[in-house]
């Protein structure tokens, strides 16, 4: 106990070299420490929000899991809903939906989208459209319509059904709530005729909706299930069901078992394998961005260790005279070790405290300055994350590097001998 | 005649330097008793502090062997050297070797710290030493603010903190001007006296070796 006191003690008159607070050279070394920390929590931070903000907004809106079968679901529906509660406790709720490939044309302009049916009593259950819509309403822009549908021819209908528009596409047709675009989607013909015929229906924007990637806010328009399915001309028709699960994580256990289930007619595509290229894609990024700002670390190392080797240089006298005393040389190494674990556990929680100050200031500059491009990045906005097993990593990587560091100048110390040490003056 | 406390037998230092072997001490033999004082003269390089530093276990002989008691240290390994050194040896050098980061009597403490005394005890027994060497109000300063007769009276009382049976002294007075050279040499006659220290002092000042009961003198690496 008392060697370990004395341990202290010496220590941290080392590092005050005495009196003063702080050497400039340690200073220096602490701030290449917490520099090089504070980017890397930064640099995962972004990496770890981009992958979370991606893995949301295809959540948000495609569900965990998306059941389908090729040629869409007419008769079968009510059995394979019981189907799938059954097989599935882990199901918060599912929402049938039926997609249909079309143009919109608008002022001159016109665009490949996809519209996409919806039931308005279960689709806020599983998509988080609330969340995501920027202006109008989402609960209107779907239900107004649904008691329209029924009786009302489409054509004909005075007030056009409403349906909720993404970002990308608003902007780009300049769209506002309240306007009105047209659709055109190809009605296959009978089956003795091929080919296809346009057919047209006027909707309303009822609001627009943020759906956080650039590739569905310029092609998603959503409407109520009844409407779509009439449009198409595919009385009862859906398309699939989309679940959401209690976890991110159950989805591909549970497509697993709903393959094996459902038979193979019938196939699931879950949350990931919907992006699997780009999740892929992000996860080998984060780990080239660990290294690479990683390399900052190892640079601020090498400052701490050149700290360390003047320190040990400049107590050559020192460390003979304290040899001399009947130090041992295990204690010198310890000496000079603890102390580049010191200005490394300084410089590691001061670079935590700055990097978690610059993820507050990158959210401020990218909410004023749109950092990331939707085009480029997919994502028009990325939430910062900073997750707990990064920042250990971090602290782990940090504290190695300075423990390596110090390891060189503390082993030379402690190999000089006594009488090589009292040679310096 | 009572067993000698230390015993350098045989022993011959040699260094290499620049490719070329230099013969600092040659077949060297030397028998110190327990509260003698011995006093080793000597020009430049003729070996003396080489011998004190072996003498001392802060060097290894490259032959022969040195004994403590009967027990050959030769053969020790550092950490026994290390509890060795602070256990039964007090060393003074020339430059003081004053740690710059602690005060005076944190200086004088390290020694009993380093042995795993107390932080408490240590502080007492390295305030009476100060007291006694007359340093009691300058405990507190730090090595900068002290004279050098005050430095070199600082690394004594450090070199007594653990009560060693032996002090080794290289050339002590040697940085020193006359009274501070009188007072540290009146001192260590009174600490030998006091203590009942056994005291090998390497020096070149003729008027301190003529104090010495037993005065041995290097040449060229032997006893002249």
């Amino acid at each position: 106990m008392n060697h370990i006191r004395l341990h202290i003690w010496m220590v941290f008159r080392y590092l005050r070299e005495g009196r003063r607070f702080l050497s400039l050279n340690l200073i220096l070394a602490v701030v290449g420490v917490a520099l090089g920390v504070a980017s890397l929590v930064i640099a995962m931070a972004v990496v770890s929000g981009y992958e979370s903000t991606l893995r949301m907004t295809v959540v948000n809106m495609q569900g965990h899991i998306v059941i389908l079968k090729h040629g869409g679901i007419e008769t079968e529906r009510a059995e394979i809903e019981k189907k799938v509660q059954g097989a599935v406790p882990e199901l918060q709720a599912m929402t049938p939906f039926l997609v249909l490939e079309g143009l919109i044309v608008h002022k001159k302009k016109l665009s490949g989208v996809a519209l996409e049916g919806v039931e308005p009593g279960t689709v806020g259950l599983v998509l988080s459209l609330e969340k995501t819509l920027i202006d109008g309403d989402a609960r209107l822009g779907l239900e107004k319509h649904s008691g329209a549908a029924g009786s009302v021819a489409m054509e004909a209908s005075e007030t056009p059904p409403a349906a909720l528009v993404g970002r990308g596409l608003s902007q780009k047709f300049n769209l506002k709530v309240g306007d009105e675009f047209r659709l055109v989607i190809p009605i296959t013909r009978s089956r003795s005729q091929e080919g296809f015929r346009p057919k047209t229906q006027k909707f309303r924007v009822g609001g627009v909706l943020d759906l956080g990637r650039a590739d569905y806010d310029e092609r998603y328009i959503l409407t109520d299930l009844a409407t779509a399915q009439k449009f198409g001309e595919l009385p009862d028709r859906i398309s699939g069901w989309r679940l959401r699960l209690e976890k991110d994580s159950q989805a591909l256990g549970v497509a697993k078992r709903l393959d094996d289930q459902l038979g193979s007619s019938f196939w699931t595509r879950t949350w990931i394998d919907a992006n699997h290229n780009l999740f892929q894609a992000v996860k080998y990024e984060k780990a080239i961005i660990f290294v690479i700002v990683m390399l900052m670390i190892v640079a601020a190392a090498f400052n701490v260790a050149s700290t360390l080797f003047l320190s040990v240089v400049r107590r050559y006298s020192q460390i003979g005279i304290l040899k001399a005393m009947g130090v041992s040389a295990v204690f010198i190494q310890r000496l000079f070790t603890v102390q580049g674990l010191i200005v490394g556990a300084t410089g590691t929680i001061f670079g935590l405290v700055l990097g978690l100050i610059g993820c507050q200031v990158f959210l401020w500059a990218e909410k004023k300055y749109g950092l990331f491009p939707g085009e480029v990045y997919k994502l028009s906005f990325v939430q910062l994350e900073v997750r707990p097993t990064d920042l250990f990593l971090i602290l782990g990587v940090a504290l190695f590097f300075c423990y390596l560091s110090a390891l060189a100048p503390a082993k030379r110390g402690a190999k000089l001998l006594p009488v090589e040490g009292l040679r310096y003056e | 005649m009572s067993d000698p406390i230390m015993v350098v037998e045989n022993v011959t230092k040699v260094y290499e330097r620049g490719g070329a072997k230099i013969e600092v001490l040659k077949s060297v033999d030397l028998e110190i008793y327990s509260n003698e004082a011995v006093c080793i003269l000597g020009a430049s390089g003729a070996g003396k502090s080489t011998l004190l530093h072996i003498l001392g276990t802060l060097d290894r002989p490259t032959q022969g062997r040195v004994l403590h008691n009967g027990l050959d240290l030769s053969r020790e390994g550092d950490e026994a050297l290390a509890l060795f050194r602070n256990r039964e040896i007090g060393f003074v050098f020339q430059f003081h070797h004053l740690l710059s980061e602690f005060s005076a009597i944190e200086n004088v403490m390290l020694p009993a710290r380093i042995g795993g005394v107390s932080e408490k005890e240590a502080r007492v027994r390295a305030h009476k030493l100060l007291t006694l060497l007359g340093l009691e109000a300058r405990k507190d300063h730090y090595p900068t603010e002290l004279s050098g007769g005050e430095h070199q009276r600082v690394a004594v009382a450090r070199a007594l903190v653990q009560e060693p049976k032996i002090l080794l002294a290289d050339e002590p007075t040697g940085n020193l001007d006359t009274e501070n050279s009188r007072q540290i040499q009146e001192l260590f006659f009174s600490l030998k006296t006091r203590l009942g220290l056994t005291l090998v002092v390497v020096t070149h000042d003729a008027n301190f070796a003529t104090r010495f009961p037993r005065r041995l003198m290097l040449k060229d690496g032997h006893w002249n």
